[in-house]
């Protein structure tokens, strides 16, 4: 009897999942031409004409894609790839989102690329291990270089051997978040943060600086690049532990959020809210008045309603003293091509520049999603109109790009730890920037 | 039989074994032994170059990072054993008992705790991130405060993030701790309780006397089990604390995921990985000759 | 002897006990569910409540429509079911032979194999993305369920082997003297005796194949080929800039971990007997 309870159990187990396992098999598809009628174009599985002859590959990342949950920029990448898909309906296209640890896609993503099994196109950072696997594009963007701001070529064009190989389709330096209903002055410098922190402190807020919890770009380059300094020395080796002077100005940044959390103007929350939305949310609740961290924006859109995001102003990121520079580090993702295939690398740069980075499509995708454009004449666009949006456009004009090496991956983990070691107090600012270096030499062989 | 008798015989008979032969050499030791290569040489996922040496090993054993990981690992290992096990134990002779008295529920604190057991380890880390947080989620900090006391900043401090993958990890194993005890109670001759009962013992006598030692050899593998699953945890500590803050709940796995798919550094990784596995075989070995159970096993 | 009904120190300490359990082991995943029915006011809102204002259950259909979750429980259930009858299919053969042949070098094998249970999918999974790579094997199914079958070789090979053992071998004699030949023996003979034992293994399998997630992470980058895990913890990780927020995480969670709790729940007297006869045989 109980033999026979086993046997059932099991085949109900596997009456249970047998239907959706055979869900699960996909359907087969044939060639032709024309686009069937009253098709969703955009699906999950496949973009554009089912019965398309060429297929590309395309990956963007999670939150660039059109499967995002949200909604301006998903609309906007409909819209758009309907309009695309439908002009070449002998195309269709292969979305393959990537998302999660970063880190561990790029990895994958070079030894793809070194395999020669990387996507059509990709979006992808600066690292400039690459290059070597990257197809140049220049003939399909050679006209339009000039519009993108001067530092995004040295990381569109490969140093060696002078070809363009990323299109740079947003950008963004370190700013300042602040409740413009609440404080009336934008900070220029910490110490006027400070002061206006504190203020609204008596008045109830407690904690009312937030910031990004991964330091290395938007809370140490920001200053690092307003004071001209440069990252790495002839050799290709980081200074900030070597050159007296570089590993002061980095204790000195160190010290800053050293003393807004000693002084409970930041909280520690800055350690466990690691991505924008969460922010987002905080500064909805109203619990801070200020944000230092990058400046994507569409996160507030998501969690407040138009009034309350209306109190929101960004401004340029705080410096040491009130008349320094525009911090003048600037990042932003590209996309690369892998195809070796000409009709296909065309393509695959047709769609990059209609969905990102022609100016009319950047113009759509920044303010869809909410990012800085890359390109000077998107400035003149009426959405960035702004007296913000024209000072960046100046500041950018100038600007130098992130450092980018192989190594930047250890950087920024290194800072990472140092950082929050420090303002969980296990660390003066002088031991973590050492133990920042010290870790780094470790790390890079 | 013939020596072609005997040769076909065996031919045979290695059939049985051979599909499971040739999944475990393709998919498992031609892996390792790749891994135990790489951990000699210098390589890195973005550089096709490399050299044999055993810089790689220096530069770990010489990493202070990597002696925090080491310790914590065998902490979180340790800590593990000495929770698990009683816990899983306590709730066997609470679950027995009530079979026994008939008690209402049993069954579904049974199911309970099992439910917990089968969800995967990166949904674990998932769960317990959201209840641990310090937004409004985060529903444990509530209780601490309704009781008066402050917010403890669980993913934030070291010491606690600590205590939160340690109690994470025995939430969701604790179940197997529990079948194995309870299969192993079931089996214990009522008749031992019922001849210690004539004598005169109490229950916490008959539990020191009969159950423990009846218990011993489950008791051991259970060791073993959870020593060896606690070693090899990654999933649900990924997706709680990432390894923070700072890295202090950087267990070996971890750091050998880090160094392999964040630092790209092959070399480095695969050494973690090695070692890993080195003091994991070295405990078993070491937990079968204590107890002497390696005779069972050629048997 | 005790009766049903009289109330004892005893008695209250356990039903205290379960209580306890009952809490501490369902009450996480009830907060989740109360989690995945808010609206994002309900989730900020300060002190929590444990009922949602309103059943908020689009966040399910946005879970449906928008993202690939859906697809990815689609795939672990067809990963699952392939992986644990390939398994069988590889292990039952092999324990048996561990159990009645007796061959040179049988006890060294049986001793890697068990040693091979200490092999975490970690220590592997390098080399394995490489060979992967060259083989074009990534980003298929197949190629993923060569390698969960071969994790799951040593511990059910283990465990089959137990229970085969507990077989007198005078069953197998008895089958042969009728002129089957030993694998007919086998099948009709020694399998459905050892049911109990097949049958924790199938259970042991399925859950160790739908828990699985480092394997499929880095085997698997297409969204849309990913098995459950790794669907909710890329639906969970930030890059930055992501925007999850938690009511649709809740959501994604309870919709990979319901379908095998509610298995669970429903075959659990099976289930459990199933587990204590494999933890006694083992």
């Amino acid at each position: 009897m109980t033999k026979r309870l086993y046997i059932t159990s099991i085949v109900a187990l596997a009456g249970m999942l047998l239907p959706l396992a055979l869900l699960a098999a996909p359907a087969a598809e044939e060639g032709a031409m024309t686009i069937p009628e009253g098709i969703d174009l955009v699906t999950p599985e496949r973009i554009g004409n089912p019965n398309a002859e060429i297929t590309l590959v395309w990956s963007p990342q999670q939150v660039y894609g059109p499967f995002s949950d949200i909604p301006a920029r998903t609309s906007y990448l409909r819209e758009k790839l309907e309009e695309w898909t439908r002009a070449h309906p002998n195309v269709k296209i292969e979305p393959v989102i990537w998302g999660g640890d970063a880190s561990a896609f790029y990895a994958k993503l070079a030894a793809e690329a070194a395999s020669g099994r990387a996507p059509d196109a990709v979006q992808m950072p600066d690292l400039p291990i690459y290059n070597q696997w990257l197809q140049p594009i220049d003939e399909f963007i050679r006209d339009e270089l000039d519009d993108f701001f001067p530092w995004t070529h040295e990381i569109m064009i490969d140093p060696a051997d002078g070809k363009i190989k990323r299109i740079k389709f947003n950008t963004g330096t370190g700013g300042l978040w602040y409740r413009k209903d609440l404080v009336p002055e934008a900070p220029r410098s910490f110490d006027e943060l400070i002061a206006a922190a504190k203020k609204l402190q008596a008045e109830g807020m407690e904690s009312p600086i937030g910031g990004v919890s991964a330091p290395l770009y938007h809370l140490i380059f920001p200053m690092w690049s307003s004071q001209g300094r440069s990252w790495y020395d002839d050799n290709e080796q980081p200074t900030f532990g070597s050159n007296p002077e570089d590993r002061q100005a980095m204790i000195d940044i160190f010290a800053v959020y050293r003393t807004l959390v000693d002084e409970g103007l930041m909280s520690l929350n800055v350690l466990e809210l690691a991505n924008n939305m969460d922010w987002a949310t905080e500064m909805g609740r109203g619990t801070v008045a200020f944000f230092l961290g990058n400046m994507w924006t569409s996160q507030l859109e998501q969690a407040m309603s138009p009034e309350e995001v209306d109190n929101w102003a960004l401004t340029h990121y705080p410096q040491m003293t009130a008349d320094a520079p525009r911090s003048a580090a600037a990042g932003g993702w590209n996309y690369g091509f892998f195809s070796d295939d000409a009709e296909k690398l065309e393509l695959a740069v047709d769609l990059v520049m209609h969905l990102y980075a022609s100016a009319d499509g950047m113009a759509g995708w920044c303010e869809a999603g909410g990012y800085p454009p890359s390109r000077a004449s998107v400035y003149d666009y009426p959405a960035f109109q702004s007296r913000f949006f024209q000072e960046l456009s100046a500041v950018l004009a100038e600007a130098k790009p992130w450092p980018s090496s192989n190594t930047m991956q250890i950087m920024s983990g290194e800072s990472t730890n140092a950082y929050e070691a420090m303002l969980l107090g296990q660390l003066t600012p002088e031991e973590a920037v050492d133990a920042f270096w010290e870790g780094t030499l470790d790390q890079m062989k | 039989m013939t020596r072609i008798g005997a040769a076909k015989e065996f031919g045979s008979r290695l059939a049985w074994l051979a599909p499971a032969i040739a999944f475990l050499a393709l998919f498992m030791v031609l892996p390792l032994f790749d891994v135990v290569r790489l951990s000699f040489t210098t390589a890195s996922i973005i550089e096709p170059e490399y050299s044999y040496t055993l810089s790689s090993y220096a530069k770990v054993f010489g990493d202070k990072d990597f002696l925090w990981s080491l310790s914590i690992t065998f902490i979180f290992v340790a800590a593990n054993c000495a929770l698990q096990i009683p816990l899983g134990l306590l709730i066997a002779l609470a679950v027995h008992a009530g079979r026994d008295r008939n008690v209402y529920g049993s069954i579904l604190a049974r199911t309970a705790i099992l439910t917990a057991w089968i969800i995967p380890g990166v949904l674990v880390g998932i769960l317990w991130k959201t209840l641990l947080s310090s937004a409004s989620s985060g529903i444990i900090n509530h209780f601490i405060q309704s009781l008066g006391m402050e917010r403890i900043p669980f993913l934030l401090d070291p010491l606690y993030a600590v205590i939160s993958i340690i109690g994470a990890n025995v939430w969701g194993g604790a179940a197997f701790c529990m079948i194995l005890q309870y299969a192993g109670l079931q089996r214990i001759p009522a008749e031992l309780y019922e001849v210690s009962r004539v004598d005169g013992a109490r229950a916490w006598q008959q539990f020191l006397h009969i159950t423990l030692p009846q218990l011993k050899p489950i008791l051991f593998i259970n060791l073993v089990l959870i020593t060896i699953s606690s070693f090899n945890t990654f999933d649900m500590i990924a997706t709680l604390t990432s390894g923070g803050p700072a890295g202090t709940t950087e267990v070996l796995t971890l750091a050998a995921y880090i160094q392999v798919f964040t630092y790209w550094n092959m070399g480095r990784g695969s050494a973690i990985a090695v070692l890993l596995l080195t003091i994991t075989v070295v405990m078993t070995v070491v937990y079968y000759k204590l107890f002497q159970l390696d005779e069972d096993i050629a048997e | 002897m005790h009766s049903r009904g009289r109330l004892d120190g005893t008695k209250i300490l356990i039903y205290a006990s379960y209580i306890v359990v009952v809490l501490v082991f369902w009450g996480p995943v009830t907060w989740m569910i109360s989690l995945s029915l808010k609206t994002i006011p309900d989730i900020l809102a300060y002190p929590p409540k444990l009922f949602p204002s309103r059943l908020a259950i689009e966040n399910y259909g946005t879970i449906f429509e928008q993202s690939t979750i859906p697809r990815n429980m689609l795939n672990s259930a067809k990963i699952t079911i392939i992986t644990v009858l390939g398994t069988l299919l590889v292990t039952v053969p092999a324990a048996y032979a561990f159990s009645r042949f007796r061959f040179k070098g049988r006890t060294q094998i049986l001793m890697a194999i068990l040693l091979f249970q200490m092999i975490s999918t970690l220590i592997i999974i390098l080399p394995l993305y490489r060979y992967f790579i060259r083989l074009n094997l990534l980003d298929t199914h197949h190629g993923l369920i060569l390698i969960y079958i071969t994790v799951q070789i040593p511990f059910t090979v283990w465990l089959l082997k137990g229970f085969f053992d507990s077989i007198p071998k005078s069953l197998d004699e008895a089958a042969r003297i009728d002129g089957a030949s030993r694998l007919q023996s086998v099948i009709r003979v020694i399998v459905p005796v050892a049911m109990p034992g097949i049958a924790a293994a199938v259970l042991f399998n399925t859950i160790n194949a739908w828990s699985q997630f480092l394997i499929p992470f880095i085997l698997i980058g297409k969204g849309r080929l990913q098995p459950i895990s790794v669907g909710v913890a890329k639906y969970a990780e930030t890059v930055g800039e992501a925007i999850v927020t938690t009511h649709l995480l809740a959501a994604a969670s309870l919709m990979a971990m319901l379908p095998a709790i509610a298995i669970f729940i429903v075959l659990q007297r099976f289930i459990v007997r199933i587990l204590i006869s494999g933890a006694v045989k083992g």
